[in-house]
């Protein structure tokens, strides 16, 4: 009953004082201001970006201003539906915190000096910074980073250009061990799963009411809806957790779950032989190696009894194939998560759910389409931009991708282990990086281990981040890049293809609302041209690279403007396995063996590991707590902290901690604590709930900013990352639930 | 705190504003009774008593009014409260209640203050000025008592008015507690009514300390200050326990019933008996008894 | 026929995301710091690891007897022809008489008019131009349901008709339009 606890201040007469403040106030406004609900003029429709799932959006535009955002109801699997953050979007195109002019520092990295430059001459200094980096030190000294998207066609050429291999995507901090698992499996990442149709559930940490993706979040809740059972591995009390049946499953032991859910199964012969037999090779290996992974054996690593992980293999099995064994999004919890996720996808095939409904299923783009004749007339692939061929590079990449015989071997260089970039900043091994170029992305709060990420920072000749805020990456710049937001720009149609092919648009809703900002393809372009490298970026503006873009598709910038999104009239979601579950996965399959590889050959030569092998990572002493940390709906990463709306609704975390945690402790709700890893502390405030192991902390991730310029956001909250060691995983992975914390009162 | 797991504290619609007004608007309503009785049925002995109380009503209310303004989302629409009228809603009967109570107390101070005047002067000067005097006021005079009795009732309308404007929120458990548990019977009009009229009293004694020997008053106080200790017992005991243990427990049982009522008890009593000027010390603690009881019921009221 | 507007809110459904709180700030440009409505946990009952919790929307629950009208000394606050509470902001003096007598906490006084302020249902903008309240279209846990009760055919009449709807205070009679529904959620 929250009026009970009201401001004490305002019993003796404050509360006339601010109701007469209050009231005086107001008369000055008041002819000038209505609370009229807004009836809007047009509708653009476009694709949000407050995060990167970029759902499709409708655009409420009034007398040149944005005044809503709703969900593209064109598009079905989104019903017209955004999240809190889609709505927000406004409030982040009209923040005058935004960053609007290019800037060049002039004091000391750190101390937040900068002159306010035209574009030229930020494009001037950065050409001459790089040219001479890279006749110093190579153009293999030059790093890229940036947010996997399209962008990084129009990024990424600058680096190339200048011979270097270093160019790297976020998603060693997201899923990068998920992608490896299903590249080493399947020979493809292009699988998704069709939670909407599934009717048994079970979730390794994945928390679809928080980590949300529109379409992913609906579909679960459809399941839900008819009835679907969810299952939910995680050591706090998620809101997903609270959709279904909560397993506090100590943390980092997810895959002894797993595998006495295999073992069980074969055992007690639950799977699916058929399947099994037809589409995958290793069985016997797998079947073998997990052998002696009992439900017993699973109960010590996990701390869930066995009767629980029996009930619910059974009740898994029973649901085949409609029964989702899910394979996790964000960043790994431990440093061989990606057996974590192989054992799963394996798992899965065991209960045979691929390419039915309620299963898994690969993208079913263009490309794929193609090799099936009853569905190639659907849709014509894509088309690009033409690009000389960039120069080889001199070097290897610093990460060792594509080096047969190493993990480099299976992770793609197409993403790379981004965390490599400081190591090799301040180690200079295996070779020096001296410049990095960052775009959306804030490796301070994205990456492991802040501090050595500013010592990193200190140690480079050029920084350069491009982004809409003085994010604390920005802060530490040589150069700032002032973007315009996704409501002001045009991009390169999303392929967002899953049953069926989907494309997406973003076009500017609005002019420029600062206009000295730009978008990115207009930046790299005219870098581009100012670096004499103006032949990689072959088209006049946005319209006319859509219009290449889109022609061989057979189709027009007009259409796609209409409705926002493009799906083949008429199509189905197809499913290669619903009518025929014998039917033939050759043309899904993209690895040699055309089967999938429950035993993988590759991983086999990259790891000396053709199967999952158990890894026991120890668990927190008494006194000790493992750190773990997650999403929160109303915010993005490191992305919307200072986003005025959502900073509203939530402007700091907490760390949660269990009760009975905190009376031995003797710390009670709400006190400021500091938490610390040994090496580093942060301080925070304590959130004491039931909602958690007791030998476990979290918080939500994306706080703790230290960007000055982001002024709501500021010092508020605890920064992960700035506790965790910046270790790279077996696959050049984040790793994030390994770290023990001890906490204590301020 | 974020809006997912728990949202910070709420503001309260009505604070301390509206407790003084409505404390005010009670001290006017018993000021405006005290001076015209004495007005109507007593002979000019008591006239300090009556101009005391004759200048404090005017005064007092006119102020509660301009908290009661100021208060407003709006203050400068204030006017559209006598413009749009819903007879369903006490707030705005009382509106009209007040506005002519205010009228009348000022007409009745000014009529008070010209009847004075002219007595002064009477006393100075000379036998056929003074018939001057009085004739040239024998008009408007004419219209003091009736004022006066037409103010008695207004001020009563007045004083339980403020009652009324929190016991007719049916939806709140304190306010609209009942007499006795007697549905029909309201509660706070009573309480108020006794403690304007006790601290409307005070008041006025307090404005005319240094006048004749003000026994039957204090006696008169003391009769109400038992009354009110009777109420608020009566409320004690039918009212939800929480609402005297809670936050406002201090300001109850210190501000309300210590030295609202307890002390002046005593110290009357004392006084009547023994002590002739013991008036300041009993009359001031009753006003500040009444302020407390008003912050008391209002906050109260929406804190639990 | 007159129209019986009316919310469905069901509470197994409900995320908390908060995609309804910030669709209806810029639906009704609500001040900052100000909400119309919001949707926080109803607590975590219970001790681990056996605990439970749900989220819960909050807003005006479009009272059929509505202390706030019967109070308002202006008539600012007001049924609408199909029953729809309303602020006329013009007629509004913020005396915040209303804000005394709601029961559900659901008005506050606008810091930028002056006036009181809560939930319209989007009836100007939206539902009366044939669409959903904000709240409702961007319900990501599709939570939220809306509709006529006076039209057997509408998703709220029909979804009613079998599950068992409550609604919040009934014992002080004011007989709102906003029902919940418990059922999958430990009450
Ligand atoms: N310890 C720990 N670390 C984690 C995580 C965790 O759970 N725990 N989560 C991980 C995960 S899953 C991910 S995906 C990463 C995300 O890490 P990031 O990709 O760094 O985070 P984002 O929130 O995507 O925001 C990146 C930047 O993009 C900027 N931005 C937003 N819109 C635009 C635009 O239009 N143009 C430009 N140029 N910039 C823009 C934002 O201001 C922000 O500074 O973090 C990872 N880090
Ligand atoms: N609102 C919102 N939605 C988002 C994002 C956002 O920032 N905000 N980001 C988007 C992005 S980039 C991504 S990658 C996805 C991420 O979506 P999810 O993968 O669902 O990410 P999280 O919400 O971090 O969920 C991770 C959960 O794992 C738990 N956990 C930690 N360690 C362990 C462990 O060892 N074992 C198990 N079983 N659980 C563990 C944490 O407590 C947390 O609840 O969300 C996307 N959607
Ligand atoms: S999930 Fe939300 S924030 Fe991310 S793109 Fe979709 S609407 Fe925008
Ligand atoms: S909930 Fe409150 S504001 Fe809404 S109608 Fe009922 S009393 Fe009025
Ligand atoms: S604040 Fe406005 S709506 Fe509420 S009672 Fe006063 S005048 Fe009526
Ligand atoms: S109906 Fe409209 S006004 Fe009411 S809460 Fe939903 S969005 Fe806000
Ligand atoms: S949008 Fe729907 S699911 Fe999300 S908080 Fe609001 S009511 Fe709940
Ligand atoms: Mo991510």
């Amino acid at each position: 009953m929250k009026r009970r606890n009201f401001i004490k201040g305002m019993l003796y007469g404050t509360g006339g004082t601010m109701a007469l403040m209050g009231g005086l106030g107001t008369f000055s406004k008041m002819d000038t201001l209505k609370a009229e609900a807004i009836n809007t003029d047009t509708t653009v429709f476009s694709s949000c970006e407050i995060c990167r799932n970029q759902c499709p959006i409708a655009v409420k535009v009034k007398d040149g201003k944005v005044v809503k955002i709703e969900g593209n109801p064109n598009d079905t699997a989104f019903g017209g539906v955004i999240c809190a953050r889609g709505n927000a979007g406004p409030s982040l195109l009209y923040d005058p915190q935004r960053i609007k002019k290019p800037m060049i520092r002039t004091g000391e990295r750190g101390d937040g000096k900068f002159k306010e430059v035209s574009w030229d001459e930020a494009y001037t200094y950065i050409a001459d910074k790089l040219y001479n980096i890279k006749d110093q030190f190579g153009g293999e000294s030059i790093a890229l980073a940036s947010r996997k998207g399209p962008h990084d066609w129009f990024f990424r050429s600058i680096g190339k250009a200048m011979g270097s291999p270093n160019y790297f995507s976020h998603e060693a901090t997201c899923p990068m061990t998920r992608n490896v698992a299903l590249d080493t499996t399947f020979g493809t990442e292009a699988i998704a799963a069709d939670y909407g149709n599934a009717k048994y559930i079970i979730s390794v940490g994945r928390n679809w009411f928080e980590g949300i993706q529109v379409a992913q979040t609906r579909a679960v809740s459809k399941a839900l809806n008819n009835g679907a059972k969810l299952v939910v591995l995680d050591p706090r009390f998620s809101v997903t957790a609270s959709k279904g049946e909560w397993l506090p499953i100590k943390g980092a032991s997810d895959l002894a779950f797993v595998m006495a859910m295999a073992n069980i199964m074969i055992n007690e012969n639950l799977y699916d032989h058929d399947f099994i037999a037809q589409y995958t090779v290793g069985f016997d290996k797998w079947a073998e190696a997990i052998k002696d992974k009992t439900p017993e054996w699973a109960e010590k690593e996990t701390g869930i009894s066995q009767d629980k992980i029996i009930r619910i293999t059974r009740e898994f099995a029973a649901a085949k194939p409609k029964a989702i064994l899910d394979f996790g999004w964000r960043t790994a919890y431990t440093s061989n998560d990606y057996q974590l996720r192989r054992a799963i996808m394996i798992v899965n095939m065991m209960v045979g759910n691929f390419e039915v409904p309620g299963g898994y299923y690969h993208n079913k783009g263009a490309a794929v389409l193609k090799r099936f004749p009853e569905q190639a007339a659907y849709v014509k692939a894509l088309g690009g931009i033409k690009q000389p061929s960039f120069p080889t590079a001199s070097k290897g990449r610093i990460d060792g991708t594509g080096v047969k015989g190493t993990p480099g071997q299976i992770f793609s260089a197409y993403d790379g282990a981004v965390g490599q970039i400081t190591e090799s900043i301040l180690t200079e091994q295996p070779y020096p990086i001296k410049a990095w170029l960052v775009h959306r992305f804030n490796p301070y709060i994205s990456n492991t281990d802040s501090s050595r990420t500013i010592e990193a920072f200190k140690k480079l000749d050029l920084l350069v981040t491009c982004d809409v805020y003085m994010t604390d990456t920005a802060y530490y710049s040589d150069v700032v890049l002032p973007e315009c937001t996704y409501l002001e720009r045009y991009e390169p149609i999303f392929d967002m293809s899953g049953l069926t092919p989907k494309f997406v648009l973003r076009q500017p809703a609005v002019p420029l609302v600062y206009s000295d900002t730009k978008p990115y393809w207009q930046i790299y372009k005219e870098l581009g041209e100012k670096m004499g490298l103006g032949d990689y970026f072959a088209f006049t503006d946005m319209e006319d690279y859509l219009t290449q873009q889109l022609a061989p598709a057979g189709l027009t910038l007009d259409q796609m403007k209409e409705k926002g999104v493009w799906t083949p009239p008429g199509m189905k979601p197809f499913y290669v396995r619903a009518n025929d579950p014998k039917a033939s996965l050759d043309n899904i399959l993209a690895n040699k063996s055309k089967k999938i590889e429950l035993f993988s050959e590759e991983a086999e030569e990259a790891l000396k590991e053709g199967l999952p092998v158990y890894v026991s990572h120890p668990q927190p002493e008494e006194g000790k707590f493992r750190f773990v940390q997650g999403k929160v709906a109303v915010h993005t990463n490191a992305g919307t902290a200072n986003i005025p709306v959502l900073n509203e609704l939530m402007p700091t975390n907490t760390l949660w901690m269990n009760p009975a945690s905190c009376t031995k402790l003797g710390l009670k709700n709400g006190d400021t604590i500091v938490v610390s890893s040994g090496k580093y502390e942060q301080k925070g405030q304590l959130k004491s709930t039931e909602g958690i192991r007791p030998d476990t902390v979290f918080c939500y991730h994306g706080f703790g900013r230290i960007s000055p310029e982001l002024k709501r956001a500021f010092g508020k909250g605890i920064n992960d990352n700035y506790l965790l060691p910046n270790e790279i995983g077996v696959v050049g992975n984040n790793v994030t639930s390994t770290t023990f914390v001890t906490v204590r009162k301020a | 705190m974020d809006v997912t797991w728990g949202i910070g504290a709420e503001e309260i619609a009505w604070g301390g504003m509206i407790a003084i007004y409505l404390f005010l608007a009670g001290v006017a309503g018993g000021a405006f009774l005290t001076a015209s009785l004495t007005d109507l049925f007593n002979k000019n002995q008591y006239s300090k008593v009556i101009r005391s109380g004759a200048y404090i009503a005017p005064l007092t209310i006119i102020f509660g009014l301009l908290l009661l303004v100021v208060d407003l989302g709006k203050p400068f629409s204030f006017w559209k409260l006598l413009l749009y009228v819903n007879f369903k809603s006490v707030m705005s009967i009382g509106v009209f209640i007040i506005s002519v109570f205010s009228a009348l107390s000022v007409v009745y101070g000014f009529l008070v203050w010209q009847k004075s005047t002219a007595e002064r002067k009477l006393r100075q000067t000379s036998a056929n000025a003074q018939v001057a005097a009085t004739t040239s006021s024998k008009g408007l005079q004419a219209l003091r008592k009736p004022v006066a009795a037409v103010g008695v009732l207004f001020s009563i309308g007045t004083a339980t008015y403020t009652g009324f404007l929190l016991s007719a929120i049916t939806t709140n458990n304190f306010w609209h507690t009942a007499f006795l548990g007697l549905e029909s019977i309201p509660f706070l009009p009573i309480l108020f009514l006794v403690s304007a009229t006790s601290t409307g009293l005070a008041a006025t004694l307090i404005g005319a300390v240094k006048c004749c020997d003000l026994t039957p008053y204090k006696k008169i106080d003391m009769v109400l200050i038992i009354l009110e200790i009777i109420l608020i017992s009566i409320l004690y005991l039918t009212a939800d326990p929480i609402f005297f243990t809670g936050s406002m427990a201090t300001l109850f049982w210190l501000g309300v019933v210590t030295v609202g009522l307890i002390v002046p008890l005593f110290l009357s009593i004392y006084g009547v008996s023994k002590h002739k000027n013991i008036v300041l010390p009993v009359c001031g603690m009753v006003v500040i008894g009444g302020l407390c009881l008003r912050y008391f019921v209002v906050f109260t009221g929406q804190l639990f | 026929m007159a129209k019986k507007y009316s919310m469905v809110i069901n509470l197994a459904r409900c995320i908390g995301c908060q995609a309804c709180t910030v669709a209806c700030k810029f639906q009704n440009n609500v001040p900052e710091g100000q909400y119309r409505t919001k949707t926080p946990a109803n607590g975590i009952k219970g001790t681990y690891p056996d605990i439970s919790t749900y989220f819960i929307k909050e807003a005006c629950q479009m009272c059929q007897n509505a202390p706030c009208v019967s109070v308002c000394p202006t008539k600012a606050s007001h049924y609408n022809e199909d029953g729809v509470v309303l602020i006329d902001i013009n007629k509004c003096v913020g005396c915040k008489y209303c804000m005394t007598a709601c029961p559900y906490d659901a008005r506050f006084l606008n810091k930028e008019t002056g006036a009181a302020d809560k939930c319209t249902f989007c009836y100007e903008a939206k539902v009366s131009q044939g669409e959903k309240p904000a709240c409702v279209s961007t319900c990501l846990g599709g939570a939220l349901m809306f509709g006529d009760l006076n039209d057997p055919a509408s998703d709220v009449s029909k979804f009613l008709a079998n599950h068992k709807g409550e609604v919040r205070k009934p014992e002080f009679g004011t007989h709102p339009n906003v029902y919940y529904i418990y059922e999958g959620v430990v009450k």
